[in-house]
């Protein structure tokens, strides 16, 4: 008699791109710890970065000075990544060649970036990345086989962990409840908003409506295929909400910011209005870097929005799953459908990068509590965070791009009106409530907090 | 058995993302949220492997 198949379970330890992430995340903060113990200046070398520039002059000056660096950073940057890769299961034979074009493509992306006159009007690197990925992607047409190299998710990951580095675990303590309440508040009324407009309003199915629902109340596309498994979505459904949501996204990358500048806002409240109203980690973090890099204060705006994202949003998404899968296990469900939803479930959906990222932090606080303030500046932040800061910016770029890459308008599933408008009148909700929140109830919050 | 043992289930994180365009921009089907969902290929539905029904077919 044939064995049924066992469950993932811990093979999750090397199946899963999260926990890939926090070993690449925390073994690149175990070196930076070395080696600044050690007084090697390794690290801080290989994490270097394109200046800002005017004149071409620096720039030239620049790369042939540092070209070694980078020849050793890309050798550090494939090895890594290749290597989780192919355990993962992609093929090295595409991984390879296109993470290569993702390297260059980055370097031409800082340069144009950190152009002075270009950055000082708000084209920021992360803007510049999503900009020309997407106008790579939807007229030069890369080939499907690149997108082996383009992880979105991965590079984000890793550059989330190292975030945690940069972020003191107090700073957590102290403001991570006010991120999850007023996350929450958003969230629930999002979801509800959206799941009633689809079903009382348009008619839609309630599996589809509450699929459409969680992908715009917690974290896009990822709690889409959480929750829509959860409630046996159809495949179509699935396939609109990640073009709905994927196109929103994108609208709110630019529209969040430019808003923001024009009125011009703290930062700090700003990153907590994308954390509350973007719709997954990469689109959220390359709106809150370029708002920050806009107005000069990025770790404001990159602190309140990953305290209210990832705090806030992302850890609750098993919470959300179970919830759905009970609903429709004892309400929904017309016939004997296996067996009935189990709380562990919430811990094998849990967005286990994060765990990497609180551990970061920990750490790092840790480490800085054994400094006076005046050293924190002078000795910690030069010689064992900015090398840190500096790959995350690496990680960063790799995944915006990838966005741009990865999102061709053409392959996207047509929505249809009835899906479009209630997920856009939840939009607009999210977004209205999220900046009265976030700047008019909460701003002096975000901002006091987020500068300690 | 459950829907994981069926033919018609197919939950391999590079094929969900052929069968679900532009997953792979704002997420992935390798991270750790998905679980192990899938898609039943005869009903064209999405769902968790723990699941079962009538159509079940042994896979290999």
């Amino acid at each position: 008699m044939e064995e049924a198949k066992q469950p993932m379970g811990w093979k999750e330890l090397y199946l899963k791109e999260d926990w890939w992430a926090i070993y690449l995340g925390l073994g690149i903060i175990a070196a930076a710890i070395a080696f600044f113990y050690t007084g090697n200046p390794f690290l801080k070398s290989l994490s270097v970065l394109p200046p800002k520039w005017t004149d071409f002059g620096i720039l030239t000056e620049h790369f042939t000075a540092n070209l070694g660096w980078y020849a050793l950073q890309f050798a550090f940057w494939i090895i890594i990544f290749s290597a989780s890769t192919k355990i993962l299961g992609f093929k090295q034979a595409a991984y390879i060649p296109s993470f290569i074009f993702l390297y260059i493509l980055s370097i031409v992306t800082f340069i144009i970036g950190e152009y002075k006159p270009l950055s000082d009007n708000g084209f920021e690197p992360p803007l510049v990345a999503l900009i020309l990925g997407l106008f790579i992607s939807n007229t030069l047409r890369t080939p499907k086989w690149m997108d082996s190299g383009f992880r979105v998710e991965y590079y984000i990951k890793t550059g989330i962990v190292l975030l945690g580095a940069t972020l003191p675990f107090t700073l957590i303590l102290w403001a991570g409840h006010v991120a999850l309440m007023q996350a929450t508040a958003i969230s629930v009324v999002t979801c509800l908003t959206i799941y009633f407009v689809g079903t009382k309003l348009f008619g839609l199915d309630k599996r589809f409506s509450s699929v459409l629902g969680v992908g715009a109340a917690i974290c896009g596309v990822s709690a889409a295929i959480a929750v829509g498994g959860a409630v046996k979505a159809k495949k179509e459904d699935i396939s609109i909400t990640i073009t709905l949501v994927t196109i929103w996204a994108i609208v709110m990358i630019f529209f969040i910011p430019y808003t923001s500048k024009f009125l011009g806002l703290h930062p700090a409240p700003v990153g907590a209005w994308v954390g509350s109203s973007e719709f997954a980690d990469a689109a959220g973090f390359a709106a809150a870097v370029a708002y920050g890099k806009m107005v000069g204060n990025e770790e404001a705006a990159v602190r309140a929005f990953t305290l209210m994202k990832v705090i806030g949003r992302d850890i609750w998404l098993g919470i959300w799953s179970f919830i759905f899968a009970l609903i429709a296990c004892l309400k929904w469900e017309k016939e004997e459908s296996g067996a009935k939803p189990s709380a562990s479930e919430i811990w094998w959906r849990f967005p286990k990068f994060v765990l990497g990222f609180f551990v970061a932090s920990v750490i790092i606080t840790i480490i800085a509590s054994g400094y006076s303030q005046a050293d924190y500046k002078n000795i910690l932040t030069p010689e064992l965070i900015k090398p840190i800061k500096s790959l995350r910016s690496w990680a960063f770029i790799f995944c915006f791009l990838s966005i741009g890459l990865t999102t061709r308008f053409r392959e996207l599933a047509s929505a249809g009106k009835k899906p479009f408008w209630a997920f856009t009148i939840g939009v607009i909700v999210n977004v209205t409530l999220g900046y009265i929140l976030s700047v008019i109830v909460l701003g002096e919050f975000w901002i006091s907090r987020t500068a300690q | 058995m459950t829907c994981r043992d069926c033919k018609y289930f197919n939950n391999d994180p590079a094929w969900l993302e052929k069968a679900f365009p532009g997953l792979n921009a704002l997420s992935s089907a390798y991270g750790s949220t998905r679980g192990e969902n899938g898609v039943c290929i005869k009903k064209d539905i999405y769902l968790s492997p723990e699941t079962k029904c009538r159509d079940f077919e042994l896979g290999e």
